[in-house]
Order: C-alpha cells, then sequence, then structure tokens
C-alpha cells in the first residue's frame, strides 16, 4: 500500500532532495545498541552506521517526506508548530517504517530544522516484522534522535 | 534567500529542544534490563586446556564452571567422541608417535574408536586462538566419559554441539539415535541442550525426544571466508531476507546461537520475546565479555569464563 502511495504521489511531480541522515530516526538501536559494541567490534558497528544511511527527499504533497536507507525505507509527515523567518523552525512529525516496503514501525517527534541541519527526536515502536516473517506480535519502543544534513526542506518551503 | 541564522531561534523552542535531547540521549545505552546469562565454558574451556580435551573437562568443572561446550562427532563405529571438526586437525592434531597428520582430511567416520585412540593424539600443539592455554597431548575423550565426569556435578549444564554435516559425518538420524540413547543410558539430571548448525540434524532430535535445540547462526562452512559470510548473512538479515524468529522455526528449534560479530541485540531481544532461547559466541575478550554479560541473553559462550564480570 505504502508503494502504491509513493508511486502514485511521485507520478505527480519531481521530488527534491532534502537531506542525509547521519542518525536515523527510524533505526533508533543503532544508537542505542550498536555503538555501545564500537569497542569489541568496530568493524560491525561501521557497518551497521552505513547500514542506517537514510537519503531523505520531499515528495509534492507539501510536508509528505520519503526516505530510504539499507535497513528501512520510510514515508514521514511534518507540520509546523514554530517557524523562523527562514520557513524553518520547529515542527511535528510522524511516520512509518518499511523494511523492503513490509511495515514495521511507527515513530513520532519533534523535528528543529536550521541552517542545512535537520535534528529529530521523538520515540518508536518496532515489530520485527519482515517479508521473511510477516508478523507484528513482539514489539520494541525506543526514544530516538535523527541527524540530517542537505538543503534541508522544511514543509511550505519554496 | 538569507543565510540561515540559528541565533534567530525562539529561545523557549531551543530550550525545548535541548530537553528533549538531553532526555533521548540519556536514553541510550541505560534503557538496559541488565541480563544475567549463563557463562558456558567453550569446547569445555579452551582458553586453559586443549579444546574438548579430557584436561579441560576436568578442570572446568573442577573449577565450578557453570556450563560446558562440547562438540561431538560419531566414528564409523558410532561412538561419540568430543571433536570440534568432523576430521581430526592437522593443527592441533598428530599421529600417536608424534609425527604429522597427512595433507588429506582424516575424517573421523573413517576410523573405529579403537583406531581413533591408537593411533592418534590431539591437544600437544600450542592453539594460536587461545594462546596460554595448557599444551598437553592426549587421546581424544568419548561421549561416554564425559557423562561419568559430570555425573557428580548435576548443576552443570551440558550443551551437545553437533558436528553433524551432509559431507563428512554419518547421517543425522544415526546421530541423533547414538548421542540421545548415550545421554538416555546416563541418567543424569543436568540440564542439557543441543546446538546444531543444519536444521535437518536438529529436526532428528526433535523427532525423537522433547529436548532443547539451538540452531548455529551463521554457518560458516570449512574454508569459506569468514568475513564475507558473516558480512552476507548481515545484510540479509538487514533488508529482511533472513530473520532470527523464522530461522528458529524452519529448524523447528527452541532457539538460536548466534556468532556475535552479526548479533543485533534488538532483533536477539525479539527472538525472546517470543519465547526462544538465544545464546552468544564467542567473546573471549575482557571487553567483549563485558559489554555482553550485560545482555539480556540465555548463554554466553567464551574459551575463557573466568575472564567474565558475570562469573
Amino acid at each position: 500500500m505504502l508503494a502504491v502511495l509513493s508511486a502514485g504521489v511521485l507520478a505527480q511531480a519531481p521530488v527534491r532532495f532534502d537531506r542525509i541522515d547521519v542518525l536515523n530516526e527510524e533505526a533508533p538501536s543503532f544508537l542505542h545498541y550498536d555503538v555501545t559494541t564500537t569497542g569489541v567490534y568496530p568493524a560491525g558497528t561501521a557497518l551497521r552506521f552505513v547500514e542506517q544511511l537514510k537519503v531523505v527527499v520531499t515528495l509534492p504533497a507539501e510536508g509528505l517526506y520519503l526516505g530510504a536507507s539499507l535497513r528501512s525505507q520510510s514515508l514521514t509527515y511534518e507540520g509546523a508548530l514554530l517557524r523562523t523567518g527562514d520557513g524553518r523552525g520547529l515542527f511535528w512529525s510522524a511516520g512509518l517504517a518499511t523494511r523492503l516496503l513490509m511495515p514495521y514501525a511507527a515513530q513520532a517527534g519533534i523535528a528543529w530544522r536550521f541552517g542545512f541541519m535537520r535534528l529529530g527526536i521523538g520515540v518508536q515502536a518496532a515489530s520485527g516484522a519482515t517479508w521473511a516473517r510477516p508478523a507484528w506480535s513482539e514489539w520494541q519502543v525506543l526514544p530516538t534522535i535523527g541527524l540530517g544534513f542537505g538543503p534541508n526542506l522544511a514543509p511550505g518551503m519554496p | 534567500m538569507n543565510p540561515p541564522d540559528p541565533r534567530r531561534a525562539p529561545p523557549l523552542s531551543r530550550r525545548v529542544v535541548t530537553g528533549l535531547l538531553a532526555t533521548a540521549l540519556m536514553g541510550c545505552g541505560l534503557l538496559d534490563a541488565p541480563g544475567t546469562p549463563t557463562l558456558v565454558s567453550h569446547r569445555a574451556g579452551a582458553g586453559r586446556f586443549p579444546e574438548n580435551s579430557r584436561s579441560a573437562v576436568i578442570a572446568a568443572l573442577a573449577a565450578g564452571d557453570a556450563a560446558l561446550e562440547v562438540d561431538l562427532v560419531l566414528t564409523r563405529d558410532e561412538i561419540p567422541v568430543l571433536s570440534h571438526d568432523a576430521f581430526l586437525s592437522r593443527e592441533l592434531c598428530t599421529h600417536a608417535d608424534g609425527s604429522p597428520l597427512p595433507e588429506e582430511p582424516v575424517l573421523i567416520k573413517d576410523l573405529f574408536l579403537a583406531q581413533l585412540l591408537e593411533g592418534y593424539r590431539c591437544g600437544g600443539v600450542a592453539d594460536p586462538d587461545t594462546p596460554g592455554a595448557e599444551v598437553l597431548a592426549d587421546r581424544l575423550m568419548t561421549f561416554t566419559e564425559l557423562l561419568l565426569l559430570a555425573a557428580p556435578f548435576p548443576d552443570v549444564t551440558l550443551q551437545l554441539d553437533i558436528k553433524q554435516d551432509p559431507v563428512d559425518t554419518l547421517d543425522a538420524d544415526t546421530y541423533a539415535e547414538v548421542i540421545l540413547a548415550h545421554w538416555n543410558a546416563a541418567m543424569l539430571s543436568n540440564p542439557m541442550f543441543i546446538t546444531a548448525t543444519y536444521p535437518e540434524t536438529l529436526r532428528a532430535f526433535e523427532a525423537r525426544q522433547d529436548v532443547t535445540t539451538l540452531r548455529i547462526w551463521p554457518n560458516f562452512p570449512p574454508g569459506a571466508n569468514t568475513t564475507l559470510v558473516g558480512l552476507g548473512n548481515e545484510l540479509t538479515r538487514t533488508l529482511g531476507f533472513q530473520e532470527l524468529v523464522q530461522l528458529v522455526r524452519e529448524a523447528d528449534a527452541d532457539g538460536i546461537a548466534v556468532a556475535f560479530q552479526v548479533a543485533d541485540r534488538a532483533a536477539m531481544e525479539t527472538v525472546r520475546q517470543a519465547g526462544y532461547k538465544t545464546a552468544l559466541w564467542t567473546a573471549n575478550k575482557e571487553s567483549e565479555l563485558t559489554l555482553f554479560c550485560k545482555w539480556p541473553i540465555d548463554y554466553l559462550i567464551t574459551d575463557y569464563p573466568e575472564r567474565a564480570p558475570c562469573r
């Protein structure tokens, strides 16, 4: 369904590059768990870091963003809470994360956009669902942090 | 467009963001429900004595180790002996007279127990994987000997790692039949669980008896590049083509034993939430053991249990 929705939106107008997330809000386990293994297995942590790097583009519908990393793909909506003079500022966000387009997690939070940087924090509820085991029976809830750099196109910015 | 000026940010929202960021950061690594894994002495404590040896088993039991992992292979006359490989290791074993083994593998399934005990010695060559371990040449130990030695220690858990494979050993049904027969005949009250790489091996045990089984993952075939195998499994799991609970169910197993290099703690927690057991292998450095002692897993497998803070 997410794929159909995304394809439909993408067909209407070209997408624009928003940012690259070096800390992916959809992969909170990287910060919570994988970073702690750096001292014992740095190669593994480095690989997990690469896996969670996310490219985010804006979609033609205002406030809608599409993100993709090896670990996940997501559709996120952002709405304004406080705008600064340049159109950026504080936004709330809510999104759905997928693994190869299999929905497995939902998250919500707030994001501070300033200059070329976006900093997001929130909470994610994630299941272990994959195409190999499409089940949503086990859940984990973790706080999330996202840190991205790029043109930083806040909702409504030209 | 004017360049952005962060100084124009409203002070209130900045304080809110800073506060929430601090809260989120505090959560990182501090959300642990500390684990209490049972430490398993890998190959009976290969950090102290030659792997899977009589001396290692005796030392581990005397040291009060909580659990022992041993590898089992069947001889031609279907006697289980302790050996990590389906063949005699050229690095760790010699002929009884001390001469080196031939280049072509000496398969244990081709030898009768008597031939194995009379003709070969293992442990008399230093193992580069476990520096500091005693070097002591000895005959291979049989499973029956292990059970006799373990009998006075009923609280010690035994992990039987079944080294059955489709090419170099006898078949899975024979392994399950013979090993369970030995185990049942010993009538030990020790907790015991079976591990194996191949699902068909685990299924053969499950089909005969209600026994706890854990699937070893990933499978590192002999001679394979372990980095590439690990990387391939990591990526297929990350992308969602493999999933740990699914791997457990596929083998009709009761849990999974994961190499720590590819272990994803969140995925391991999912396995536990689904009601299955989890094990991690093989952490040997103090830093590794200190970290993994805090993971919520059932078993932590190590050559050096004495180095673990959760001992």
